[in-house]
C-alpha cells in the first residue's frame, strides 16, 4: 500500500501500537516498577508446570532427605505454636476461673514459653539449613546455564540478545531462588496454620468451629475476585510504565536532537498524556491491591465477634458444658489468625508461579543447542593456509538465503580482499570459516580438509579474527591482551603489544598496562580498542587471519597505525580481509566482489577494472 | 530526612485527601483496638451474669464498628493511593520538564544515565514512600500510641510487662538491621560482578569462541557465582533469625501477661463485684500488647525505607535545584536568518578548568557557501558546530549569524532555522513520519515525500507495508545505522533551514548514496549554507572551502583543497595519509 493513500498517524496513535509489543510479565519490567515479588507482580503463565517442577526437584535430589526432615519438623513446629492459644484458654478456664491456682498458671506459662522456644529454634534451624541448600541449588542451576552459554552457537546469542540472557541468569534465577527458599516454607506454614487451626477449633468446640468454617468460602471467593481485578490493573500499569520509561529514556539520551528541533514542548505533551494514563492505571491497580488488607482486618473482626457473640449466646442458652468462656477465648484467637494465611496463599501462589516461569526461562538456556554436539574429530598440528569454498550456500533462517553458491580458493600466504555494498554478505562469508554458523550446502576446506571434520576448538584457535567493533573485557589493558594466549609470559604480551603499535599509547596512559578497561572498553577510542585487539590476535599467533577494516570514526593517524599493524599481521599468513581501503585492495592477491549474496566478480584490481563491471562502477562512484 | 520533606510539597495540594486518609487510618486503628475492649464487657460482665441483652447490644455495636472499619479501610486505600499516584505523576512531570530546560552543560555535569535513573527508579521509590505514607507511616505510631494508652488505661499493673517486651523487641530489630544492612550491600555488589561476567560473555561470544577461552570464562564465572552464593547465604542467615526471634518475643508477652495477671488476681486485683476473676481484661490486654509490638515492627521497617527513599529524594532535589545557565536573552531577536556565519576569536571549553576544546577561532562564511570541516578526533569539530544553535555558550569571543551574536536570538527561533544532523543519528519511537515531521510539524505529505526522497529514505519507506506509518521501536532499534542517518537527514531537510550542519552524518551510508545525498543539497530550492564535518578527504574536497582544525583546537587553515595542501600542515598530513594508503578513496 502506498503511503499517500494512508493518513499519517500521530505519535500518540503509534505509541498505542507500540504498547502491544510490550510483555507486561517481563521480569525486568517488574523490577522497574518496584513491584516485583509478592504484591505488585503479575505472574506469567508457566508453560509446563509439572515438567518444570519435576526438573527443579531433581536439582534438589541430593538434599531430599534434609529437605524432607526440615519440612516435617516445620509442620511440627507450626502445630506446636498453634497450641499456644489453647494453653492460654486452658489457663483461663481451669486455673483462673474455675479453680484458681497460681502454680497451674505458672506451669502453663512455662509451657507456652517452651512451645514458643521450640518453635523458634526449629524455625531458625530449618531456615538456616534451607538457605544453604537453596543457595547451593541455585548456584548449580546458574552454573549449568553458564556452562551451556559456553557451548551455545553464536546464533543463540544473536537471537536472544545479551540483555535477555543476563536477565535470565540473574532476575529469573532470583525468582527461582525466592520460590525455593522462602515460598515453599511459607506455603507449608500457611496451610498448616489453616488446617491446624481448624482442627484445633473443632477440638475446642465443634459448634463454634462450624461457625468459623462458614467464612472460608466467603474469604476464598473474595480473594479470587480481587486478584483477578488486580491482575488486570497491574498488567495495564506495567504497560503504561514501560511506555513512559521508554519516553524518558529516549528523550534524555537524545536530548541534543530534542533541543535542536525544538521538540521539548511536544515531548512534554506526550509525556503528560502517558503520565496521566499511568497515574490512572496505577491508581486502579493499587486500589484493588490495597483493599485486600482492610478486608482481611474486617473479616478478622467479623469472625472474632461472631465467635464471641454466638459463643455468648450458646453459653447463656446452653450453659458452660456446651461452651465455656475459655473455649470462646480460644476459638476466637484461632479464628483471628487463620484469615491472614488464606489471603497470603493467593499472593504466594502468584509468587510461586513467577518462580516456575523464571525456572522455565532459565531451563530454556540450559536446553539451548550445543554446538559441540556436531563437532569434528580431527586434530591438526598446524595449517598451511590453503582455503577453499566450494558451492557454499548459507541462510540464517530457513528459506532466506544470504549466500548462494560461493566458490573461491586461496593459496598459502594469499591475501583475499572482499568488497561489495553493505548487507551483501561480506561479514557472513568470513564468519563461516571458523564455523560460527553451519553452511547449508557445499564445502569449506582448509588444506584440503573439510572444516566439519576438524574439532571446532582447534580450528578456531588457529584462525585469528580482528573485527571492526572490538570487544574488550572489564579488567586491565594487560589482561585484555593476555587474553589472546593465557599461557603467554609478560614479555610475550609486551612484545605483541609493541608489534601491534598499541604499546606507544598504552605506556602513555597514567597507569600503563594496569589501566582499567571499563565495561565494553568505553574509556578507549575505537582505534585504540582495535590496536589492543590486534595485539591480542598477534599474541594468539594464528595460522589464518580474518580482518575487518575500520571504516569511520577513527582519526587518520590511528588509522594509519592500524593499517601498518594489520599488514604486519598478514605477513606470511593467509588472510581474508573485508576491505575498505584501496591500498589493501590493490595489494590483495585476489579480490572477491560479493553483492546480494553472490560472488559476482573475482580477480586482481587491474583485472576487475579492465572488466568494466560492478567493481568498476563501485570504484568510479568514489572518484566522480 | 530533609529531602523527602521537601518533596512532600507534591502532597500538599491534596489536603482534603490527606485529611480523609489520616482520619480513616485513625478510625481503622481505633476499631482494631476497640473491639477487644468491648469484648471485656461481654466476657467479664455479661456472660457471668447471663445477661443476654448486653451480649446482643455489644455485639451489634461491634458489627457496626467492624463495618465502619472496613469502610474506613476502603476510603483510606482510595485516598492514600490517589495521593500517591497523583502526587508522583506531578513530580514525574515536573522532573521531566526540568530536564527539558537543562542546558547541555548541566546535562554533562549530571550525566544522562543518572538523569534516567532519577526519572524512573528514584521517582518510583518516592512513590512507594508516598503510598506507605498514609498507610504504614501513619499507622505504626498510631498503633503504638493508642495501644499504650488503652493498655495503661486498662491496667497499669499489667503494663509492667512492657518493661520487658518493648526494649527486647526494639533491640532485636535494631541488631538485625545493623547486621543485615552491610550483608545485603555485599550481595548487591556480588550480583553486579556476576551480571558483568554474563553480560561480557553474552556480548562477545565470538571473541570467547575464537580464542577458545571457555575454560577461562568458566573459571571467572565460578568465582563470582561462588562469591555471590556466600554473600547471599550470609545475608539470609541473618534474616533467618528475624522471624523466630520476633515470634519468641510475642509469645513471651503472652506468657508474661498470663503470669502477671494470675499473680495480681491472687493478690485480689481483677476480681469483679460478683467475685469472679476478670479474664476479659487479660484477653483484651493481650491483644493490645500484640498490636503495640506489631506497630513497633512496622515502625522500624518504615525507618529503613525512609532512609532509602531519602537518598532518592536528595538525588531528585539536586536536579531541581540546579541553575540553568543558558537562557533566552531579555530582548530576543526573532528575525529570519539569511545564513552568513562568523566566528570571532572564539574560545570554548566544556569545563571550568581552563581546558579549551577551541582556541581563538576566527573565520567567516558567506550565505549559501558550502564549507567542509576536517581535523582529527578531538580537535573540536563537533564543539565548533554546537556553538551555532547555542547548545553551549562560548567562553570568549563571539559567534555571529547575519552579523548578530547568537546569544541575542530567541533560542527557539535560532534552532528552528538551523538543520543539524548529529553524529549518532537520534531516532525516536513512532514512525519515519513522526521523526521527519519533528523538523516541520505542519508539513504536508508532499513536503514529507520530497525530504525523504532527497535523503534517499523514500525507497525504504515505500517498501514497508505501513509506509510512513512503519512502526519504529524506541531509539530506532529496528532500523539499520544507515536508515537512521537517512531519516535524521530528512528531518533536517524538511526544515528547509538557511543553515545546514551535517556532523559526520553519513558514516553508515555507502559512498554512492552519500554522494547523491550531498548532491541533493545543491538541489534544495533555498540554497542553504552548508557546514559538513567529515574525515574523508574525497568528500570534503568537493566543498567550496575547507576549515581545518588542529589538535589543540586552533584553526590550521581555511581555503580550497589545493591551497590547503600547501598551507595547512594538518590538512596535508591527513590528505597524505589517505592518499598514501591508496589513492583517494575507499571502496565500500
Amino acid at each position: 500500500m502506498s503511503a499517500d493513500e494512508k493518513r499519517i498517524l500521530t505519535k500518540r496513535e503509534l505509541t498505542e501500537k507500540l504498547k502491544k509489543t510490550i510483555d507486561p510479565t517481563d521480569p525486568r519490567l517488574q523490577q522497574a516498577s518496584g513491584g516485583g515479588g509478592r504484591r505488585g507482580g503479575i505472574a506469567p503463565k508457566p508453560k509446563n508446570i509439572r515438567e518444570t517442577v519435576k526438573r527443579l526437584l531433581s536439582y534438589m535430589g541430593a538434599y531430599k532427605f534434609a529437605i524432607f526432615a526440615i519440612l516435617l519438623t516445620l509442620v511440627t513446629a507450626t502445630l506446636l505454636s498453634l497450641f499456644i492459644p489453647i494453653l492460654f484458654a486452658t489457663a483461663l478456664d481451669d486455673h483462673i476461673l474455675v479453680d484458681f491456682n497460681l502454680e497451674g498458671v505458672a506451669r502453663i506459662a512455662f509451657l507456652i514459653l517452651l512451645f514458643a522456644a521450640t518453635n523458634s529454634i526449629i524455625r531458625f534451624f530449618s531456615r538456616f539449613i534451607m538457605v544453604r541448600i537453596s543457595q547451593k541449588v541455585i548456584k548449580r542451576i546458574r552454573k549449568d546455564a553458564f556452562d551451556k552459554l559456553m557451548r551455545a552457537p553464536v546464533s543463540f546469542f544473536e537471537e536472544k540478545g545479551s540483555g535477555d540472557i543476563v536477565s535470565r541468569l540473574s532476575n529469573d534465577v532470583e525468582l527461582v531462588s525466592n520460590s525455593l527458599g522462602q515460598m515453599v516454607i511459607e506455603v507449608l506454614n500457611s496451610s498448616v496454620i489453616i488446617f491446624g487451626s481448624l482442627a484445633l477449633m473443632f477440638y475446642l468446640n465443634w459448634a463454634l468451629a462450624l461457625v468459623v468454617l462458614f467464612f472460608i468460602p466467603l474469604m476464598g471467593l473474595f480473594t479470587l475476585k480481587i486478584s483477578k481485578k488486580t491482575r488486570k490493573g497491574f498488567k495495564e500499569q506495567q504497560i503504561h510504565l514501560a511506555t513512559l520509561n521508554g519516553i524518558i529514556e529516549e528523550n534524555i539520551s537524545g536530548l541534543s536532537t530534542v533541543k535542536l528541533y525544538n521538540q521539548e514542548g511536544p515531548f512534554i505533551e506526550d509525556f503528560r498524556h502517558e503520565n496521566d494514563k499511568l497515574k490512572r492505571a496505577g491508581f486502579m491497580a493499587q486500589f484493588f491491591a490495597g483493599i485486600v488488607m482492610p478486608f482481611v482486618h474486617f473479616m478478622n473482626n467479623v469472625i472474632f465477634l461472631t465467635v464471641i457473640a454466638v459463643g455468648a449466646v450458646f453459653h447463656i442458652a446452653f450453659g458452660v458444658a456446651f461452651v465455656s468462656i475459655g473455649q470462646i477465648a480460644g476459638v476466637s484467637q484461632y479464628a483471628r489468625q487463620f484469615i491472614m494465611p488464606i489471603a497470603n496463599l493467593a499472593q504466594l501462589f502468584n509468587a510461586l508461579m513467577q518462580g516456575i516461569a523464571g525456572a522455565e526461562r532459565v531451563f530454556e538456556v540450559i536446553d539451548a543447542e550445543d554446538e559441540y554436539a556436531l563437532d569434528g574429530t580431527r586434530t591438526i598440528e598446524d595449517f598451511q593456509g590453503d582455503i577453499a569454498f566450494e558451492n557454499v550456500d548459507f541462510a540464517y533462517e530457513e528459506g532466506v538465503k544470504v549466500l548462494e553458491d560461493i566458490t573461491f580458493a586461496a593459496q598459502e600466504g594469499d591475501t583475499i580482499a572482499i568488497v561489495g555494498p553493505t548487507g551483501g554478505g561480506k561479514t557472513t562469508t568470513i564468519k563461516l570459516l571458523n564455523r560460527f554458523y553451519e553452511i547449508m550446502t557445499g564445502r569449506i576446506a582448509i588444506d584440503g580438509i573439510d572444516i566439519k571434520d576438524i574439532r571446532k576448538d582447534e580450528l578456531r584457535k588457529r584462525i585469528g579474527i580482528v573485527l571492526q567493533d572490538t570487544h574488550l573485557f572489564k579488567g586491565s589493558v594487560f589482561a585484555n591482551i593476555h587474553y589472546g594466549n593465557l599461557d603467554a609470559s609478560e614479555e610475550e604480551v609486551i612484545r605483541a603489544s609493541k608489534l601491534s603499535g598499541a604499546h606507544d599509547f598504552i605506556v602513555k596512559l597514567p597507569r600503563g598496562y594496569d589501566t582499567t578497561v571499563h565495561e565494553g572498553g568505553q574509556n578507549f577510542s575505537q582505534g585504540e580498542r582495535q590496536l589492543i585487539s590486534i595485539a591480542r590476535t598477534i599474541l594468539s599467533n594464528p595460522a589464518l587471519l580474518i580482518l575487518d577494516e575500520a571504516t569511520s570514526n577513527v582519526d587518520t593517524r590511528t588509522e594509519a597505525k592500524i593499517q601498518q599493524s594489520m599488514e604486519l599481521l598478514m605477513e606470511g599468513r593467509t588472510a581474508i580481509v573485508i576491505a575498505h581501503r584501496l591500498q589493501t585492495i590493490r595489494r590483495a592477491d585476489k579480490i572477491l566482489v560479493i553483492h546480494k549474496g553472490r560472488l559476482i566478480e573475482e580477480g586482481t584490481h587491474e583485472e576487475l577494472l579492465a572488466k568494466e563491471g560492478f567493481y568498476h562502477s563501485l570504484y568510479r562512484a568514489q572518484f566522480e | 530526612m530533609t529531602d523527602i520533606f521537601k518533596l512532600l510539597r507534591y502532597v500538599t495540594p491534596y489536603k482534603g485527601y490527606v485529611a480523609f486518609a489520616v482520619l480513616t487510618m485513625f478510625v481503622q486503628v481505633f476499631v482494631g483496638f476497640y473491639i477487644p475492649f468491648l469484648m471485656i464487657d461481654i466476657i467479664d460482665v455479661a456472660l457471668p451474669a447471663g445477661d443476654f441483652d448486653t451480649v446482643l447490644r455489644v455485639s451489634l455495636v461491634m458489627v457496626g464498628l467492624a463495618l465502619f472499619g472496613i469502610l474506613s479501610g476502603i476510603v483510606n486505600t482510595y485516598t492514600s493511593q490517589y495521593i500517591a499516584q497523583y502526587a508522583t505523576a506531578e513530580l514525574r512531570l515536573d522532573f521531566f520538564r526540568k530536564v527539558q530546560e537543562l542546558s547541555f552543560k548541566n546535562i554533562d555535569d549530571f550525566k544522562t544515565s543518572r538523569l534516567i535513573t532519577n526519572a524512573t527508579n528514584d521517582v518510583m521509590r518516592v512513590q512507594m514512600l508516598f503510598t506507605m505514607l498514609f498507610r504504614i507511616v501513619v499507622r505504626a505510631p498510631l498503633m503504638i500510641v493508642m495501644g499504650l494508652v488503652l493498655a495503661l488505661r486498662t491496667s497499669l499493673l499489667l503494663s509492667q510487662v512492657f518493661y520487658i517486651t518493648i526494649p527486647l523487641l526494639v533491640l532485636s530489630v535494631l541488631i538485625l538491621m545493623v547486621k543485615a544492612y552491610p550483608r545485603f550491600k555485599k550481595v548487591q555488589l556480588a550480583l553486579d560482578d556476576l551480571n558483568n561476567v554474563v553480560l561480557e560473555n553474552a556480548n562477545a561470544p565470538q571473541v570467547v569462541k575464537s580464542f577458545v577461552s571457555q575454560p577461562h570464562e568458566k573459571g571467572r564465572f565460578e568465582d563470582t557465582n561462588e562469591n555471590y552464593r556466600q554473600a547471599n547465604t550470609s545475608a539470609e542467615t541473618v534474616m533467618a533469625f528475624a522471624e523466630p526471634v520476633i515470634n519468641m518475643i510475642f509469645n513471651m508477652g503472652v506468657a508474661l501477661i498470663l503470669l502477671v495477671g494470675a499473680y495480681y488476681i491472687s493478690q485480689g486485683d481483677f476480681i469483679s463485684e460478683a467475685g469472679i476473676p476478670q479474664v476479659g481484661i487479660l484477653m483484651a490486654f493481650n491483644s493490645y500488647s500484640m498490636q503495640i509490638l506489631i506497630g513497633l515492627m512496622m515502625f522500624s521497617m518504615v525507618m529503613i525505607f525512609l532512609s532509602r527513599a531519602n537518598v532518592s529524594a536528595s538525588r531528585i532535589n539536586e536536579v531541581f535545584r540546579v541553575e540553568i545557565d543558558l537562557v533566552n536573552p531579555p530582548e530576543p531577536t526573532k528575525r529570519k536568518i539569511e545564513g552568513a556565519i562568523a566566528f570571532r576569536d572564539v574560545s570554548f571549553g566544556y569545563g571550568e578548568d581552563g581546558n579549551y576544546a577551541l582556541r581563538d577561532v576566527t573565520f567567516a562564511i558567506d550565505k549559501g557557501e558550502k564549507v567542509g570541516i576536517i581535523g582529527s578526533t578531538g580537535s573540536g569539530k563537533s564543539s565548533l558546530m554546537q556553538l551555532l544553535p547555542r547548545l553551549y555558550d562560548v567562553k570568549k569571543g563571539k559567534v555571529l549569524i547575519d552579523d548578530i551574536p547568537v546569544d541575542e536570538y530567541d533560542i527557539a527561533t535560532l534552532r528552528d532555522q538551523i538543520g543539524f544532523v548529529t553524529q549518532n543519528a537520534t531516532i525516536f519511537s513512532g514512525s519515519p513520519a513522526t521523526n521527519i515531521l519533528q523538523g516541520k510539524q505542519d508539513a504536508n505529505e508532499e513536503e514529507l515525500r520530497t525530504a525523504s526522497d532527497k535523503a534517499l529514505i523514500m525507497h525504504f519507506i515505500d517498501e514497508q507495508a505501513e509506509g510512513f506509518n512503519h512502526l519504529v521501536l524506541p531509539k530506532g532499534t529496528n532500523l539499520s545505522g544507515g536508515q537512521k542517518q537517512r531519516i535524521s537527514i530528512a528531518r533536517a531537510f524538511i526544515k528547509k533551514p538557511p543553515i545546514l550542519i551535517l556532523d559526520d552524518a553519513t558514516s553508515a551510508v555507502d559512498a554512492e548514496s552519500e554522494r547523491r545525498i550531498l548532491a541533493h543539497i545543491d538541489g534544495l530550492d533555498h540554497e542553504p549554507t552548508l557546514l559538513l564535518i567529515s574525515q574523508k578527504i574525497a568528500t570534503i574536497r568537493r566543498m567550496d572551502r575547507i576549515l581545518v582544525l588542529a589538535n589543540d583546537g586552533t584553526v590550521d587553515g581555511f581555503g580550497r583543497h589545493e591551497e590547503l595542501m600547501e598551507k595547512s600542515p594538518v590538512y596535508a598530513e591527513i590528505a597524505r595519509s589517505q592518499l598514501n594508503l591508496g589513492g583517494e578513496e575507499y571502496v565500500g
